[in-house]
């Protein structure tokens, strides 16, 4: 895959990053992925994802503070950089323009 | 309360909860905690009950069975995470290793203890641990079916669990 390019799974994680604000972290972006688009994401994918994303500079991240309910550990934040949002709308761009025509064969709008 | 990582270090042997009524008792209509050995008056101490996480929420709840002016030994602490996979998650070659146990813990404390109990809860971090393995060891083999296969067994656990 060209390192410009998005999976399937990258792009729900920055959706779920945008969706989230100041509110992005590993937990909560696996339950924003698993409200929405009820897809069943393990911690381990979604910070694999996260790692990949920011070794693409899609996105980048920042330590919060640590609480007693994660045993002492902080939470990691992040936030799409403007490589990701570009990525992420010729990704989106690409699904519209290759749905164009079949909406009702994929059971679209 | 539960020795965990900045908490004051008493020694949980009884748990009493006190009457309102009482001239022991908050003023705030909050409940206190007598942490020491009743009776014998060795090291008593009252503290606030203060909600550091789901955790101490689930504790309160348990005090809240032990009838009035009662005690009763301290058994019902819930069950913490199971700490050899917790050990084996630290041992991921991932940047965000801790950050991944952080939020393991969390998921264990605020989402499976409460809803599922605490033997779902251990089995989910299990799985948790699992998969985070089997991800990273598939990546130089991606194209294996059979470690594929395992790891969407371990997915299809997961996603039933979490259900």
């Amino acid at each position: 895959m060209p390192r410009d390019s998005l999976g399937d799974f990258e792009q729900l994680v920055l959706l779920a990053i945008l969706r989230l604000s100041d509110e992005a972290y590993g937990l909560r972006i696996q339950e924003e992925i698993g409200d929405r688009a009820h897809r069943t994401a393990s911690l381990g994918m979604v910070y694999t994802a996260l790692e990949r994303l920011e070794d693409k500079r899609f996105v980048s991240s920042w330590s919060g503070g640590a609480t007693s309910e994660r045993g002492g550990r902080s939470k990691r934040f992040f936030k799409v950089e403007a490589a990701g949002m570009q990525a992420l709308r010729k990704s989106l761009a690409a699904t519209k323009r290759m749905t164009a025509g079949v909406e009702t064969l994929v059971g679209g709008q | 309360m539960r020795n965990r990582r900045g908490t004051r270090g008493y020694k949980l042997t009884h748990l009493i909860i006190t009457h309102p009524d009482d001239d022991h008792a908050p003023l705030n209509g909050q409940h206190h905690l007598v942490v020491g050995d009743p009776g014998t008056g060795r090291r008593p101490a009252f503290t606030m009950i203060q909600f550091e996480g789901n955790s101490d929420r689930i504790l309160f709840e348990t005090l809240l069975t032990v009838p009035h002016h009662g005690s009763a030994p301290a058994l019902d602490i819930p069950p913490e995470p199971p700490k050899l996979a917790e050990f084996l998650m630290l041992l991921l070659p991932m940047k965000y290793r801790e950050e991944l146990v952080g939020c393991a813990e969390e998921e264990y404390w605020s989402r499976s203890l409460p809803r599922l109990g605490a033997r779902r809860a251990r089995v989910i971090f299990w799985a948790q641990m699992i998969h985070a393995w089997l991800i990273f060891l598939a990546r130089p083999f991606a194209g294996i079916a059979g470690l594929a296969w395992v790891g969407r067994v371990v997915e299809a656990i997961l996603s039933k669990l979490l259900k």
